[in-house]
């Protein structure tokens, strides 16, 4: 991604029309996953576990994304932040890598 | 002669239906302070304790699926499947509750209630009050006097909102509601009964894009099944919307592992991937 050629426009437009409503969304999945995991363990469904694994990994990705949408907002969007913006991508992908291997793997474990 | 005289006052005297009514002690219930999504929900769990349907907010979101579903509606700013009719529709059949939903007929989601359509809305609002019955309905929250007051914003688009509609009162221009979200902000942790103008309101109201004039209320019609079968049924359903969810990360996925998230065409991917789902959703169920 060449970040030196977005306009002012486009980052605020990405931060605002992209990682926000991603962050609220992943927001909203760690806690529906964490009540899930409440309710199931308490009457001691197994399903518990994966709802509980789902949740905590929503949450490492708002947090993520949260530092992304930060450094979006700086006022220069120099080198350095450009590096740090790309190593939150990396992780991010890591983690949904595992949301999805852990929900593929999620119906036959039920 | 008298009596003549009575008779004909009183059919000179057109019949009125009560112009206020109360409901009591419908509960209060907000928002978890860390979430600012999920008013129906919220909304809706008053209901359910005021009619007695004996169910937990955990126990709403696990059976509704919320948690094993994903997308964002980017026109409403709330996560997608929030305003699904089938969520509840198979949550009364597991928990005994009837959901009936009516919105104005021929209503363009881009202009206000007309005279007629407003009408139509209000008269129904007032019937189910009258009848003990809380309605949940949407509004645009900064349009109330109580949000841009209490954030120091003038209106503005805040998307679409769900409160629970309680009393109304057509001789002081009142009607009164409970609001979830109050909880989010410092000093407000029990707005139950809140009173607003009825002009304000229907500005409200009228503000939102999204099912104007919505009247949702809940009926009890019997005792939830087993929780067995309970279990069963919702584990179904789950893993069909978790194959979806899994489509949706996919995509996600994809986009960002481009590095290209700025380009024109994965926004506007994502776009189309909103725009199917809130088509999806705003299909007539």
């Amino acid at each position: 991604m060449n970040w030196e050629k977005c306009s002012q426009r486009e980052i605020e437009a990405l931060r605002e029309t992209y990682v926000l409503p991603q962050i609220l969304t992943f927001k909203w999945l760690q806690f529906t996953n964490d009540k899930c995991a409440e309710y199931l363990s308490k009457i001691g469904a197994e399903e518990a576990d994966i709802h509980s694994k789902f949740g905590a990994g929503c949450g490492n990705i708002v947090e993520r994304l949260k530092q992304i949408y930060d450094l979006l907002g700086a006022d220069k969007i120099d080198q350095k932040v450009m590096r740090q913006i790309d190593l939150l991508l990396s992780s991010t992908e890591e983690e949904l890598d595992e949301l999805i291997s852990l929900w593929q793997k999620a119906p036959t474990e039920f | 002669m008298a009596i003549a005289v009575s008779l004909t006052f009183l059919r000179l005297v057109p019949f009125e239906r009560a112009r206020e009514h109360l409901i009591e002690d419908v509960p209060f219930v907000g928002h978890d302070p860390d979430m600012p999504a999920g008013c129906g929900m919220f909304s809706s769990q008053m209901v359910f304790e005021y009619l007695g349907i004996d169910i937990s907010i955990p126990e709403q979101i696990y059976y509704t699926g919320w948690a094993s579903s994903f997308g964002y509606l980017t026109a409403l700013h709330m996560p997608s499947d929030l305003t699904s009719l089938n969520n509840y529709y198979f949550l009364g059949d597991l928990y005994g509750f009837k959901t009936n939903v009516w919105v104005p007929d021929a209503v363009d989601p881009y202009l206000p209630l007309d005279g007629t359509e407003w009408n139509e809305y209000w008269n129904r609002v007032k019937k189910c009050i009258e009848k003990d019955t809380p309605v949940l309905t949407n509004i645009d929250p900064l349009s109330l006097p109580y949000y841009s007051e209490e954030l120091g914003v003038s209106t503005g688009e805040a998307g679409s909102h769900m409160i629970v509609l309680v009393g109304y009162d057509e001789n002081k221009d009142i009607v009164w509601y409970n609001d979830p979200i109050s909880t989010l902000f410092p000093g407000q942790a029990n707005s139950s009964y809140i009173p607003v103008s009825i002009p304000d309101f229907r500005n409200a109201l009228n503000r939102i894009q999204y099912k104007k004039g919505l009247v949702w209320t809940y009926q009890k019609v019997g005792e939830p099944i087993e929780l067995d079968k309970r279990l069963k049924c919702a584990q179904e359903r789950n893993r069909q919307r978790i194959e979806e969810t899994s489509y949706y990360l996919g995509d996600l996925r994809g986009s960002l592992a481009s590095r290209g998230i700025i380009d024109v065409e994965i926004l506007l991917g994502l776009e189309m991937l909103c725009m199917r789902t809130e088509t999806k959703l705003m299909t007539p169920e």
